[in-house]
């Protein structure tokens, strides 16, 4: 071989959680810098002489049917929907692994908190958040509430099944026969060992909150519609969407793309954090 | 000789469905004395592993009494047998699953030393835990790895060295080279003969694997379906064997000098152990069963050779003996 060899970074393909990263980081900053990037479009500011134009060069992704800057609005909605999966993930994963954790180490509590999770399992994760947030009044906090409790069961399931799998380990029985106590075999075996799956799961849960919170926007029952998320600017987009496509295409791009960078870092996350895998991933 | 562990009569009962139950363990008695090795043979099933586990108390068993040092500890509460944890240790058979994928080698021995008080944390251990790798032949860089590094020869002396990081008197062995490849398994297997040379270990050996305990063993006891069938010196039981059983066992085993003896060959499969034939338990695959069998369950009786064992008829004493064989009525 003659000739300098070429940088080897430029050549190499990102791998799954490089991807995930790139693209989260991308939407986070777009979130945290909306007011710049919007370029003092104000996102609230109604002009009904304005309303549904195409997008221009001033209007990048066109105004909706009051008349308001839809690049601002998406931009803007970014921040709910962040904040929504970022909430979720957090709430469901750490209650759900306390409460799983729980049910699959303390044997006489298994069923009672298993069929209470089963009960909570049978309500639609929809319907029941719709009814919570009817209940309490929709504010971002709120949806991050019902959405977690939402998802909670699918955590509860996990980490009791991983407890379970964990438990039966040798090397759980050996530490009981080291003479490790109750606490710490959970503290330094069980959940190391199932740290792993919650965290996957946790980036799954936050793809779908993001995704079940424009449900809720779009059927009306979440965050009060002068807060502009991407889910309430589809469902404004929703009945033109033959005529006026651009209000319903732009929310949904970044929609797609946010959960495509959650679960990119999911799946990359799983391939890493296997203690065998070495980072190959 | 005062014994170090005395097993009396012990029972442990499994609950199946339908209301079936699964004795694992019938009433068996054993005693282990200080720096002996006593191996316990049988096939899959018998309820010899259980044995092991009441012992650690990763089971709770039934009946019968376990005394350790003279004292009982099998009505203790798990509290109030932590102290004994310090004096009898256990290595597993799996040397895959019995060390935690994410701890470095130093926590894993550090973790019976700091979980029983003898040191503070991994850091404060270290000495201890350079000693014992260099006490399982294994390189102190060993401690800042992780075990998928290692084979399963070296992770099963890893195991065994987390046994012996509290200076145990007794440990459990629960078929602990099985898992391994053949030539490994010789090296394990010399490297507890060693230690328990250099240390005074008693052990009980859980085996099934005949040439091993041969060369490890001092006392064996041959177990089928959760009883004793035979006990003694591993020489008067292993070297000419009265229990049919025993001699089956034996004689399934391959050897390099002389064929299988098809006559004394075991044939069948070991009945279900939640449904154990009447009388003797072994009758239903015995060369040497009579009506009596059927009936009256043998007890464990003295024979030549310092052995017991239980059977009604058992095989001739060999035919050069310096003991005299008890008769049995």
């Amino acid at each position: 071989m003659s000739g300098p060899a070429l940088p080897r970074v430029a050549l190499r393909r990102p791998t799954q959680l490089e991807a995930g990263i790139a693209i989260l980081l991308l939407i986070l900053l777009v979130a945290l810098l909306a007011p710049l990037i919007a370029g003092g479009r104000d996102p609230a500011l109604i002009l009904p002489h304005e309303r549904a134009l195409p997008p221009s060069l001033a209007r990048p992704f066109g105004t909706d049917l009051l008349g308001r800057d839809l690049f601002a609005r998406v931009l803007y909605g970014a921040r709910v929907s962040l904040m929504v999966g970022l909430g979720v993930a957090a709430a469901a994963t750490l209650a759900g692994t306390l409460v799983g954790v729980i049910a699959g180490y303390v044997r006489p509590l298994d069923g009672v908190l298993m069929r209470m999770v089963d009960g909570l399992m049978s309500i639609p994760p929809v319907l029941l958040a719709v009814a919570m947030v009817a209940v309490m009044r929709g504010s971002v906090f709120n949806v991050i509430l019902a959405i977690a409790l939402a998802e909670l069961p699918r955590v509860v399931r996990l980490a009791r099944a991983s407890v379970q799998t964990v438990r039966g380990q040798l090397y759980v029985q050996a530490a009981i026969t080291s003479g490790a106590r109750t606490p710490a075999i959970l503290i330094r075996h069980i959940l190391p060992n199932i740290a792993a799956a919650m965290f996957v799961q946790a980036t799954f849960i936050g793809a779908s909150a993001i995704m079940l919170e424009a449900v809720l926007s779009f059927v009306g029952a979440g965050i009060p519609p002068t807060t502009p998320t991407w889910g309430n600017i589809m469902a404004e987009g929703r009945s033109l969407w033959q005529v006026k496509p651009h209000i319903l295409v732009f929310p949904a791009i970044l929609l797609c793309l946010t959960v495509l960078g959650v679960n990119l870092l999911g799946d990359g996350l799983r391939d890493r954090l296997d203690p065998r895998g070495g980072g190959a991933g | 000789m005062s014994a170090l562990l005395e097993v009396e009569g012990l029972e442990k009962r499994y609950r199946l469905r339908r209301g079936r139950v699964l004795q694992a363990v019938a009433g068996v008695s054993f005693a282990i004395a200080p720096g002996e090795v006593l191996a316990l043979v049988g096939e899959s099933g018998c309820g010899k592993s259980t044995i092991g586990r009441c012992l650690l108390r990763l089971e709770s068993p039934d009946g019968g009494s376990i005394r350790f040092g003279g004292e009982r500890v099998d009505r203790l509460g798990a509290g109030a047998f932590r102290p004994y944890r310090k004096r009898i240790q256990m290595v597993f058979q799996d040397p895959y699953g019995s060390l935690d994928p994410r701890m470095r080698v130093a926590d894993i021995l550090a973790e019976p030393l700091v979980s029983l008080g003898l040191a503070r944390g991994t850091g404060d251990a270290m000495p201890r835990v350079l000693e014992l790798l260099d006490m399982v032949r294994m390189p102190r860089s060993a401690a800042e790895r992780r075990p998928h590094e290692f084979s399963g020869g070296q992770r099963q002396r890893i195991g065994i060295a987390r046994a012996l990081a509290v200076q145990p008197e007794l440990i459990v062995c629960d078929e602990a080279v099985s898992a391994l490849d053949v030539s490994v398994k010789a090296q394990i297997v010399n490297l507890l003969a060693d230690l328990r040379a250099e240390l005074g270990l008693a052990m009980l050996f859980i085996s099934h694997d005949l040439a091993i305990v041969e060369r490890i063993a001092d006392r064996v006891a041959v177990m089928y379906l959760g009883r004793i069938a035979e006990i003694g010196t591993a020489e008067a039981v292993l070297g000419a064997p009265r229990h049919p059983y025993t001699r089956g066992l034996l004689a399934a085993a391959p050897r390099i000098d002389a064929p299988l003896d098809p006559a004394v060959l075991l044939t069948g499969e070991p009945p279900d152990p939640a449904a154990p034939p009447s009388g003797c338990r072994f009758r239903t695959r015995c060369p040497r069963a009579q009506d009596r069998c059927a009936v009256e369950e043998p007890q464990l009786v003295p024979l030549d050779g310092g052995r017991a064992a239980a059977c009604h008829f058992p095989e001739p004493a060999p035919a050069r003996q310096d003991v005299p064989a008890l008769e049995v009525p």
